[in-house]
């Protein structure tokens, strides 16, 4: 196989696993700052990625207008979400919270999908913009323009997040209660708040890796819980509590998934899982955990 | 705050919980003892049809087609069953099988357990019929396939299924007769969607290549959850194919591969994809021109062929946006020839019937059952020309208007 | 006091043993819907073991689910009889669970229930890609026979065998161990627990029932498939039926999962739409009403009180 080949291979990953790592650094946030498993969290990108849908097909606005009118809408949902069904569970004992927690979003995960599926019926059931702008080439590695646009966009939003977590003093909060909550509420932060936060922005970045999503692939009401699920093994891969563990963890996963998915296609969807496994049982706090 | 309720001896208790539950049993027996009935007031069919998931967007309308033809059919009264002497009304019971195998199972399970059906048509696809007919099995009741011609359907014995299309094997045949006399060609290229009817239909495309002397470059299957195909694309590209041929029933699956074939620049001299229903076409746009798919059926203008423009009328749909419509029209014909020749619908008897149907569609196209459970019903080989499927069948007009793709998207 | 215990349960059997001797017309129907709570409960309750019990939010558990099925599935088609078949399926179930609990049990929390969940889609895709052993995707088939009446009493009496170990191991010395590891894992070590060999046993134990419930399974409807017995469905609906019921008591999973299905069945048969949604819609609620789950809702607690079946609450 030539250096070109390899070339392309190590691109195709690269852009690939971009989406992933956006989606999920906002799982990563939401679990970091208030140890909740949000198994809805794929909902939400699938809930965005039906709504951008709806609004090029249907309203014919341009879908990369979308990408930064609605995902901040969707910070809202997320503010409200955690009010309204995780900070009720706040005093409860570790071990009943993380059960009830899990309840709680795995029951909202079941309502979105099939409020979706119900909607979806008689109409397309894979919702898919997929825009044709051509391609870039370089010697005989092609670069999908859309690709790239999308993939400069998740750079912009993860270099905005980092941003927001050095340089705000909300940021700062949000790093400090993943670190150590009891720590952060004895200095003063507002913990309930910060959890409301957390939630809100990381329910942002997923709808905005749904918008994403939809525009260069697909996304079906189905997509929900098996993403959620995927997000999840990347971030205990990456290392709970370590953002750039995440932003590692997607990155391998997608470049596994080109490789692996290139000798043999029927391995490349699993290898994620593989090399959760894999990880984990060499290093038991994840990659970069703590 | 001690409630302290009345203290029965245990043994009374326990004498009493018995005679409740006598009672309840005595009442449950007599309110549902089965009350025989001498005459059937009319013909329950039992099917499922994709309306969720990833076959919504290739058998989706289907439910609708199948209330037209039943429609239709009442319209005349029903059918003439010659031992009540009585002519019934059908009377559908469909549900949604979300397009998943197991799912599809235990809808069969409850229309022969709880509806009580007369016969079943299964769903759409090898796959889910090879879960569903263990239910026509288990139960005892005819069931006819639409769409479901996989050997391993039909290798195992189970007299109470039969199909009206010849073998997956065979379904490339036509198209196949086409491409032996085409010239211009050298190497395939086959992607099958891994799923049981994909890998045999595919194989099937490629034998017959081989045998008209062609070179399969590249052949794989790839997972059904499969959203991004570059690195499969990529391998293609390498194996430098003529003819890329795509094989596989989920619109969302081939859409994906060829939106992004084009994206990453697979540009071949021919594409064949196997099902190009109208959403496929549709997501492709101009990109779809020229590229080969194959039909159930094909343009005419019998009076079978203006019942099926009918029938699909009445759902909403054209016959060729929907290529398994010629063979639900098919399997509707089959069923009520089955019927007749029955004249009862007694299992046994129906079952009987409907493999030894034997009736002719279109003007000349004739339908058998053979022992094994295969019709003989084929495909045609068609093109897309300005969002349409237009026929390439007989095989000289076929040659005579083919046009290749030449990597235009 | 202790015989009164035995009333309700006593009537239940009765009832279920009963059921397939009295004609009318839904029987089939109802044996089936039974067969499938059955095997649903049986799912929850072994998973109660770990996930309960020990402490340890097992997503794997479904995995012994899916190797019990195809094991039988596979050697069914070879010729051998159930009953070797699912002693093979035990075997297979226990040996995978000891092979797994060295590594995976050095993880913890969230840690240890993802690991588990990625080693069900790993099994997932191994089924996949064995073709020649399992069919691949296509599923695998059995020669298919009406086995209603025999499947519903062995997944009845596999239910009531989970229950009398469930609570066997309570009384023990094993399930002291578990609850120690359970409630502070560092401290029961420093305290001498050998807690990898609990754990294991747990593990090993807990195993098992999957097992011989699958290998019912695959018998009963005929066919099965990698994507329904390592399914996110499969997967996920003990674990919630066993919370939503009361995890660690050893009627909270009989509770959840009798809860759960009949729910479900009253919502299937009563709406035409929208069933998953109004059923998030209940696991949603008891998630915020009931934590510790149904069973330990202060009249649902008195009602076992008066029943005799209240049991300690750790």
């Amino acid at each position: 196989m030539d250096i070109q080949s390899v070339l392309q291979l190590v691109i195709n990953g690269i852009l690939g696993g971009g989406v992933y790592a956006l989606a999920a650094l906002g799982l990563a946030l939401i679990f970091g700052v208030s140890g909740v498993l949000n198994l809805a969290h794929g909902e939400f990108l699938m809930l965005c990625g039906f709504v951008t849908f709806l609004g090029y097909d249907r309203l014919g606005i341009n879908p990369f207008l979308l990408v930064f009118l609605i995902p901040p809408v969707f910070f809202a949902l997320g503010y409200g979400f955690e009010r309204i069904l995780i900070r009720p569970l706040a005093l409860r004992k570790e071990h009943v919270r993380l059960a009830s927690a899990t309840l709680v979003t795995l029951g909202a995960a079941l309502i979105f999908e099939d409020v979706a599926s119900f909607a979806s019926a008689g109409t397309e059931f894979d919702k898919s913009i997929g825009y044709f702008i051509g391609s870039l080439t370089v010697g005989s590695v092609v670069l999908p323009s859309l690709k790239l646009i999308i993939f400069g966009l998740v750079l912009l939003l993860m270099a905005q997040l980092a941003w927001f977590l050095k340089y705000t003093y909300v940021g700062l909060a949000v790093q400090a209660v993943t670190q150590n909550a009891r720590g952060a509420q004895l200095s003063g932060v507002n913990t309930a708040t910060i959890n409301g936060v957390a939630f809100g922005l990381g329910t942002f970045l997923a709808a905005a890796a749904g918008a994403l999503e939809v525009i260069h692939s697909s996304v079906s009401p189905l997509v929900g819980l098996p993403l959620t699920l995927k997000y999840l093994c990347i971030i205990v891969m990456g290392g709970l509590g370590s953002f750039a563990g995440v932003a590692l963890g997607g990155l391998i996963i997608g470049l596994s998934e080109s490789i692996v998915g290139y000798f043999t296609p029927a391995w490349g969807q699993t290898v994620a899982y593989l090399l959760l496994v894999g990880v984990l049982l060499v290093r038991p706090k994840g990659l970069l955990g703590r | 705050m001690n409630r302290s309720p009345r203290r029965t001896p245990p043994v009374a208790a326990l004498r009493r919980a018995l005679a409740t539950w006598l009672a309840a049993f005595a009442l449950v027996a007599g309110a549902g003892a089965v009350r025989a009935q001498d005459t059937p007031s009319e013909i329950r069919i039992g099917a499922t049809v994709s309306l969720s998931g990833p076959y919504q967007g290739i058998v989706g309308p289907f439910g609708k087609l199948a209330s037209a033809w039943a429609e239709r059919v009442n319209a005349k009264g029903g059918i003439f069953l010659k031992q009540y002497n009585k002519t019934l009304p059908v009377k559908l019971v469909m549900y949604d099988d979300k397009s998943e195998p197991t799912t599809a199972l235990s809808f069969y399970e409850r229309l022969a357990t709880v509806d009580k059906v007369d016969l079943f048509i299964g769903p759409f696809s090898s796959g889910m019929n090879n879960a569903a007919m263990q239910a026509a099995l288990t139960h005892q009741i005819p069931y006819f396939i639409p769409e479901g011609n996989d050997a391993v359907l039909f290798d195992t014995p189970n007299p109470w299924r039969a199909t009206a299309t010849a073998q997956a094997d065979a379904e490339y045949q036509r198209l196949s007769e086409l491409y032996a006399r085409l010239k211009g060609v050298k190497t395939f290229a086959i992607l099958a969607r891994d799923n049981l009817h994909e890998i045999a239909a595919a194989q099937g495309f490629a034998n017959r290549l081989k045998q008209s002397g062609y070179q399969i470059v590249y052949q794989d299957v790839a997972p059904k959850e499969t959203k991004d195909f570059a690195s499969i694309i990529l391998k293609i590209k390498q194996a430098n194919p003529d003819v890329v041929s795509v094989e596989g029933l989920a619109p969302p699956w081939t859409i994906q591969f060829l939106k992004q074939a084009r994206e990453l620049g697979l540009a071949p001299k021919d594409v064949v994809v196997s099902h190009m229903p109208v959403p496929v076409i549709r997501a492709l746009g101009d990109a779809s021109e020229n590229v080969i798919a194959m039909l159930w059926s094909y343009e005419g203008d019998t009076p079978d062929h203006r019942e099926l423009d009918e029938l699909c009328k009445a759902a909403g749909i054209e016959r060729w946006q929907y290529s398994e419509a010629g063979v639900r029209f098919v399997t509707y014909r089959w069923i009520e020839e089955a019927l007749k020749r029955a004249g009862t619908l007694e299992h046994e008897a129906v079952r009987k019937a409907m493999f030894e149907a034997d009736f002719t569609l279109y003007g000349g196209d004739r339908v058998r059952i053979n022992e094994k459970g295969y019709g003989s019903l084929m495909t045609y080989p068609m093109q897309v020309r300005q969002g349409r499927l237009v026929s390439l069948w007989p095989l000289e007009h076929g040659l005579a208007a083919h046009a290749f793709k030449d990597g235009r998207w | 006091m202790r015989l009164r215990a035995f009333l309700l349960p006593g009537a239940v059997l009765l009832f279920v043993l009963g059921l397939p001797l009295v004609p009318f017309d839904a029987r089939v129907y109802v044996m089936q819907e039974l067969t499938l709570l059955f095997l649903y409960a049986g799912l929850a309750q072994s998973y109660d073991l770990v996930g309960g019990t020990l402490g340890y939010i097992n997503l794997g558990h479904i995995v012994f689910f899916g190797l019990g099925a195809y094991t039988v599935g596979i050697l069914f088609n070879v010729g051998v009889p159930l009953a070797a078949g699912l002693l093979a399926a035990i075997a297979v179930a226990a040996a995978f669970a000891a092979v797994v609990s060295i590594p995976f049990f050095r993880l913890r929390g969230a840690y240890f229930s993802l690991a588990t969940f990625a080693l069900v889609k790993l099994m997932e895709q191994i089924a996949n890609n064995l073709r020649g052993l399992t069919g691949g995707s296509s599923g695998l088939k059995i020669l298919a026979e009406n086995r209603v009446v025999p499947t519903y009493y062995a997944m009845f009496g596999l239910l009531i065998v989970a229950v009398v170990t469930t609570l066997a191991i309570n009384r023990s010395r094993l399930g002291l161990g578990m609850k120690s590891i359970r409630e502070d894992e560092a401290v029961a070590r420093d305290f001498g627990v050998p807690t990898m060999r609990i754990k294991a046993q747990a593990l090993m134990i807990s195993s098992a029932f999957p097992a011989v419930l699958g290998g019912l399974f695959v018998w009963y409807i005929n066919f099965i498939n990698p994507a329904e017995v390592f399914g996110l469905k499969m997967a996920l609906q003990p674990v919630a039926m066993a919370m939503l019921g009361g995890s660690g008591l050893a009627i909270g999973p009989l509770l959840g999962s009798t809860f759960l299905y009949g729910l479900e069945e009253f919502i299937w048969t009563r709406f035409e739409h929208l069933h998953g949604a109004m059923l998030g819609l209940i696991v949603v609620l008891v998630g915020l009403f009931m934590p510790g789950g149904l069973a330990r809702l202060r009249p649902v607690e008195r009602l076992l009180e008066r029943l005799g079946l209240k049991e300690d609450d750790q």
